[in-house]
């Protein structure tokens, strides 16, 4: 027999854009929400200790059996991970904005889309993103980083070294800050202050880096929201005679024989830019061949997101790596192309490194180096300091890069499995060699102005921070979701976050995924009656 | 039923003789040949820093031979970034590294007439030279893979916070909680 659970909110997924609808509308509606989640719980903050150790001693994973076997995709999947709290259990806790250019892109420069929605729409969101999360941050100029108000606490301290990284910086031209991040400078929202022990990727074990399980302990400890685990949602349903979500459908993994069905007034996807779109495709019936959203045949598609070039440059200064090697400094003076060039735009991170200064038991001439011979070898190459380098840069997606339905691979419920392709628009195809060499050639200007020499330098060619799948627009024949997420098909159903992305910036960009789903939120509230006292003001 | 005892479970194991037997040890993670903690250390005092000293040495022996008791096979590896291959731990060689460590003490006993423990400090190290001349031996960053045990005792010692600090002659730290408002400062220098 079919188990139901009715809600007037059913949420898909319990990853950081989940988290922040859920607290967000919880906080201020009355409104029974039900998030659904396929991956199973994670271990508890008091585990995590000994699980750091073991990854540090061993590289065993610390959030075993954060996947689900059955679930993969043919194609450059960002992570595996699909729990409780979805791929921020492990993310590095680094929180740019995009610049304000990044919703402009035709109208300022003639390439790819705007978004339908500006800076300015989603800057309130921002804030609140950063107050939810806990973000310690530095002012950038303002002219380059303008924000509505001051970050929610103050910096991580610039280390020594990168103190000495950022003055090298300057005498380049270049203004460079403390990296924003989700990571508690100071003790915040009950969680500790970072004590700079460096794991933040893959795991804090203090808590002072935000993850979405955070909000999920203290929501469900209030009550306010149910967290089903271990259930899949494989269909959409629409009523009939309506364009409206009536049903999701699904089952349990630990028990598949029983079907599950959610029932609500409000459907949420925030199944991250794969699973999203991977679930509307799903979802085809003869009313809806193409699946659910989908008239305008974009589910799916426009996957974006941004490559990098990074190098490490040997440099005549005495560093200490190890003070804090995951914290980094970060500029955004790249982020706005020069007038009269081709479209080029890209931020600039600078760590710490110990490239080039590692131990080794064989010198250049292939001797072998034995105790104070490894150790003399070892210090003289630690001498000078290396710096890591880093530049992501836009790519602009082709309608083709996307998530599709591969029915040559299947779970064992039958289902085909997704397949993700990237593809560079033409304009794209035709600005990465330049755009790579002009990045290398500013790293080479760098290494020039501090007296160093670069060591070696790499693209990678996965596209970072991945999104899109169901981009927002105006017009329901070029866009799937409308400025708030509400898909233009069907008026309950709303895709938050990553996929509704229209480009992919050229910055870290899980505070923007979270900024537009607390925009979604604001809207989804608005069906729903106040509480008479919001628990806590953000 | 009667239980059987933890050592005549394993000691029917290895009476089976053989792959089986040896796999089936690995998994239990009981090498069938252990790790020789005073060879370890007598070529510790040869391939790991002086300035460690003698207790040093034997910290960082004991510090490698609870990691290699500790080792789990087959344990599920943190998943990669950017791609959808999951991996784990695999076999840790230590009947290979075992028998490294047996070869070391045949040459010494043929050259010398003694074991590899009792030869001095110089007589070790042209021994090992010797014996790591023909490998293609690295620090590597997971010890497990090291080729051979000498470099899997130093990678371990190289990747740790202590050695980190006696190469930089500071105390750094790292990976350990400390202060953040102290990382703005010159890390202070390593004492002793
Ligand atoms: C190692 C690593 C480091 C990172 N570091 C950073 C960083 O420093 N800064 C940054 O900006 N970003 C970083 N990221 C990216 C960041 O983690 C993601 O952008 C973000 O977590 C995505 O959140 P999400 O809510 O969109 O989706 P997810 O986290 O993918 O959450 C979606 C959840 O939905 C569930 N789900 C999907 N479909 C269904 C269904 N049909 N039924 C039930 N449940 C479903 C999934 O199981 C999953 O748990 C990092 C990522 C990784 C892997
Ligand atoms: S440096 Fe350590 S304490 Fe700070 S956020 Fe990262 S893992 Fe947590």
């Amino acid at each position: 027999m079919t188990r139901v659970v009715e809600a007037d909110i059913c949420i898909i997924g319990s990853g950081i854009s989940a988290a922040m609808v859920a607290e967000h509308v919880a906080e201020d509606r009355v409104a029974r929400i039900v998030v659904v989640e396929a991956g199973g719980e994670v271990p508890p903050l008091a585990a995590r200790y000994a699980l750091r150790q073991r990854f540090l001693d061993y590289g065993e994973t610390p959030w075993p059996k954060d996947h689900i076997e059955e679930l993969t995709a043919t194609g450059p999947l960002q992570s595996r991970s699909m729990c409780v709290g979805g791929l921020a259990m492990h993310w590095g806790g680094v929180t740019p904005r995009f610049s304000p250019e990044d919703f402009r892109l035709q109208t300022l420069y003639g390439v790819h889309a705007d978004w339908p929605i500006g800076y300015d729409d989603l800057d309130p969101f921002y804030q609140e993103a950063e107050v939810r999360l806990g973000v310690a941050g530095e002012q950038g100029p303002p002219e380059l980083d303008p924000r509505g108000k001051p970050f929610p606490m103050p910096a991580l301290p610039l280390t020594y070294n990168l103190a000495l990284l950022k003055d090298w910086a300057a005498n380049a031209g270049i203004p460079m800050w403390s990296q924003p991040s989700a990571k508690n400078s100071i003790p915040y929202h009950g969680r500790a202050q970072c004590c700079r022990n460096d794991t933040c990727f893959p795991i804090c074990p203090v808590g002072a880096k935000y993850s979405p399980d955070f909000t999920w302990n203290a929501l469900r400890k209030s009550r306010r929201v149910e967290l089903v685990t271990r259930t899949l949602v494989r269909r959409l349903i629409p009523a009939a005679g309506s364009t409206r979500i009536e049903r999701a459908v699904g089952i349990s993994l630990d028990d598949r024989a029983v079907p599950i069905e959610f029932r609500a007034k409000t459907f949420v996807l925030a199944g991250g830019y794969v699973w999203s779109s991977y679930l509307l495709l799903l979802s085809q019936s003869s009313r809806f061949p193409n699946g659910v959203a989908n008239s305008s045949g974009l589910v799916g598609k426009y996957l974006t997101g941004h490559r990098n070039v990074q190098a490490f440059v040997k440099l005549p200064m005495q560093l200490y790596p190890g003070i804090n090697e995951q914290h980094s400094l970060v500029t955004k003076k790249f982020m706005r192309p020069a007038k009269g060039d081709f479209y080029l735009r890209h931020d600039l991170r600078i760590w710490e490194s110990t490239v080039g200064a590692e131990p080794r038991l064989r010198d250049d001439s292939g001797g072998l180096l034995l105790g104070d011979g490894l150790l003399t070898d070892w210090q003289r190459r630690a001498e000078r300091g290396t710096a890591r380098v880093r530049a992501y840069y836009d790519v602009l997606p082709d309608q083709e890069s996307a998530v599709a339905l591969d029915a040559s691979k299947r779970t064992p419920w039958g289902d085909p499995l997704p397949k993700l392709t990237f593809r560079d628009s033409p304009a794209s195809i035709e600005a990465r060699g330049p755009t790579e060499e002009r990045i290398k050639s500013l790293f080479a200007e760098l290494a020039r102005a501090g007296k160093g020499e670069i060591l070696r330098t790499m693209v990678d060619a996965f596209q970072d921070h991945p999104a899109g799948g169901c981009r927002m627009g105006h017009d329901p024949t070029t866009s799937v979701t409308d400025g708030y997420g509400r898909t233009h098909d069907h008026e309950n159903l709303f895709v938050v976050g990553a996929p509704t992305c229209v480009s992919g910036s050229c910055a870290n960009a899980t505070l923007t995924f979270s900024a537009l789903s607390l925009r979604s939120a604001a809207m989804i509230a608005e069906a729903f009656p106040h509480r008479t006292r919001p628990p806590r003001n953000t | 039923m009667r239980k059987m005892s933890r050592k005549t479970f394993i000691g029917s194991l290895a009476a089976l003789g053989g792959g089986p037997a040896d796999l089936l040890l690995a998994r239990l993670n009981i090498p069938g040949r252990p790790l020789d903690p005073a060879s370890l250390r007598a070529i510790g005092r040869v391939v790991l820093p002086s300035a460690l000293g003698a207790p040093g040495v034997d910290r960082v022996v004991a510090s490698f031979l609870m990691w290699v008791r500790n080792y789990h096979t087959g344990a599920e590896v943190l998943h990669g970034y950017g791609t959808a291959e999951l991996t784990s731990t695999p076999e840790m060689p230590v009947r290979r590294w075992a028998g490294q460590l047996h070869d070391l003490d045949e040459v010494a006993r043929a050259t010398h007439g003694k074991p590899f423990t009792r030869l001095t400090v110089e007589a070790r190290e042209t021994l090992i030279r010797n014996a790591l001349k023909d490998q293609r031996v690295q620090v590597v960053t997971v010890p497990v893979e090291a080729e051979h045990v000498i470099a899997a005792l130093v990678s371990h010692f190289v990747s740790s916070a202590e050695a980190r600090d006696l190469c930089y002659g500071a105390v750094i730290g790292k990976e350990r909680c400390r202060p953040l408002g102290t990382g703005p400062n010159r890390p202070p220098r390593r004492t002793s």
